[in-house]
């Protein structure tokens, strides 16, 4: 189920935590802010530091700075993008010279710090509105990290999806979708980083051993039982049954 | 035509999908005569735009135009994203992008959907528009990208447009061009669409290991296999 990639020019996985994005979304456009520390990965001094910021099909590169430099400049305007929400960045480090245009390092999905400093800001699941027809929500794989996407012609969205009673109805098929997801594309265990490793890391032990094999009932079996204990354990019916009643 | 720039309201996109679905259904030959100018259908949001008379050969034609013209007649960074303003464009060019009511293609490509993204560079107005933005700097390394009519995106096109990654680089554009568009006949080379085919699947795997953006046009050429030499070889 695993898989190992060769790595023949030696590309460094940057970690999201040496890289920090500060977004300021009172502004317009929105800008964003990024610090890093890469002192330990020993990049050359004259590789190029750029950093991408994607939200679907929208994307906008800013050349930072050199490694060397230990300033990444900015603020940076991200006036190409609808909307703050669901951007992610990429820091590439980029070589020069006999090097250029090689990737010697990069830190994929690095998500804004949330001012309050309450969001997890290494969550992997980013909400956006998105044009969705009459469709209420779906859920995009198609990044580096799942997009839970809400129509946008519903007035107040955020406030829709932290109902208890939509949350209890969504939150299963969501972690369901991940979860397959997950096993349909899974990506090298070594990648700590990544949202499919994180989100076979959040199911407990309880629910069993993660299959081994590719066994399509095994796994529907498994993610079956990993979706049954995580309604249970944020009592997600309790909730649904006492925002019913509170309703009524 | 000579008409003021307009963008559909939600009734307009509304009575353009039915339009489409019509003309597929062979209910009618042609465009209501008043679909693209209807003050229930359409807000005026530019100035006067006039389709030149010699029309379009190719979609870098109608690239070059878009780029050109657009500017001069409204104020495009608040329409850039509007699904309203790029199919109404493309139903005013309706007579390039479609030739006739038997060839009406799929929703995608006169609808135009922002969020879409697996279909939206096929949206006949909008698609050339953005290639030709995006590059308009050296807008000469994508003649063959866009050698096509405007009605008629080709492979070539379908196989890079569709790739974020390949798309919005300099050094692939200008790979591309080198390899499949002949220059003295203006037209692409034979086998090119099938050999881009392979050519971007290759580059997928490269992007991998390399940055498209910086990375220089001959190192690309030179990390090719063996494959794609004949074409590298008759640049």
């Amino acid at each position: 189920m695993t898989i190992r990639r060769l790595n023949y020019t030696g590309c460094q996985r940057v970690r999201r935590v040496d890289v920090q994005i500060t977004m300021d979304v009172d502004t317009t456009p929105p800008t964003f802010l990024c610090a890093h520390s890469l002192d330990h990965y020993h990049f050359p001094p004259d590789a190029v530091i750029v950093i991408e910021a994607q939200a679907h099909w929208t994307l906008m590169r800013f050349d930072c700075a050199t490694v060397s430099s230990s300033a990444c400049g900015g603020p940076f305007q991200l006036d190409d993008f609808d909307s703050p929400n669901g951007i992610v960045f990429r820091l590439k480090v980029i070589g020069t010279g006999a090097q250029e245009g090689l990737i010697l390092g990069e830190a994929e999905g690095v998500r804004p710090a949330a001012d309050d400093g309450m969001e997890d800001a290494r969550s992997f699941l980013a909400v956006q509105p998105a044009e969705l027809g009459d469709v209420v929500w779906r859920l995009s794989f198609v990044g580096t990290d799942p997009l839970l996407q809400v129509n946008e012609k519903m007035e107040d969205w955020r406030s829709f999806i932290r109902r208890r009673d939509v949350q209890a109805l969504l939150m299963p098929e969501i972690y369901r979708q991940l979860l397959r997801e997950a096993f349909r594309n899974p990506v090298d265990t070594d990648a700590k980083d990544a949202w499919q490793n994180a989100v076979l890391t959040m199911v407990p032990p309880a629910v069993g051993r993660r299959p081994a094999t590719e066994d399509q009932e095994d796994i529907d079996g498994w993610v079956d039982d990993a979706v049954r204990f995580f309604a249970g354990r944020h009592r997600l019916l309790r909730g649904l049954s006492e925002w019913t009643r509170g309703e009524a | 035509m000579r008409l003021e720039c307009r963008c559909f309201n939600d009734r307009g996109l509304h009575a353009a999908a039915e339009t489409l679905d019509a003309l597929r259904a062979g209910h009618d030959n042609g465009l209501p005569a008043t679909l693209i100018s209807d003050p229930a259908l359409t807000d005026v949001v530019g100035g006067m735009l006039t389709l030149p008379q010699v029309g379009f050969q190719t979609r870098f034609q109608l690239g070059a135009w878009l780029y050109r013209e657009l500017p001069m007649v409204v104020q495009l960074n608040s329409l850039l994203r509007s699904p309203g303003f790029w199919t109404w464009l493309a139903f005013f060019l309706f007579p390039y992008v479609c030739q006739g009511a038997e060839k009406v293609g799929e929703n995608a490509r006169y609808i135009f959907n922002r969020d879409n993204f697996r279909k939206r560079y096929r949206h006949l107005a909008a698609g050339p528009y953005l290639v030709f933005s995006r590059h308009n700097m050296a807008p000469q390394t994508i003649r063959g990208l866009l050698a096509a009519p405007p009605h008629s995106p080709g492979d070539l096109y379908e196989q890079f447009a569709s790739r974020q990654e390949l798309i919005t680089s300099a050094a692939v554009m200008e790979v591309v061009n080198q390899m499949y568009f002949a220059k003295d006949t203006g037209v692409l080379k034979r086998g090119a669409a099938t050999n881009a085919r392979r050519l971007a699947e290759v580059l997928m795997h490269y992007d991998v290991t390399y940055d498209f953006i910086s990375i220089p046009t001959g190192r690309l050429l030179s990390m090719l296999p063996k494959e794609f030499h004949r074409f590298i070889a008759t640049t």
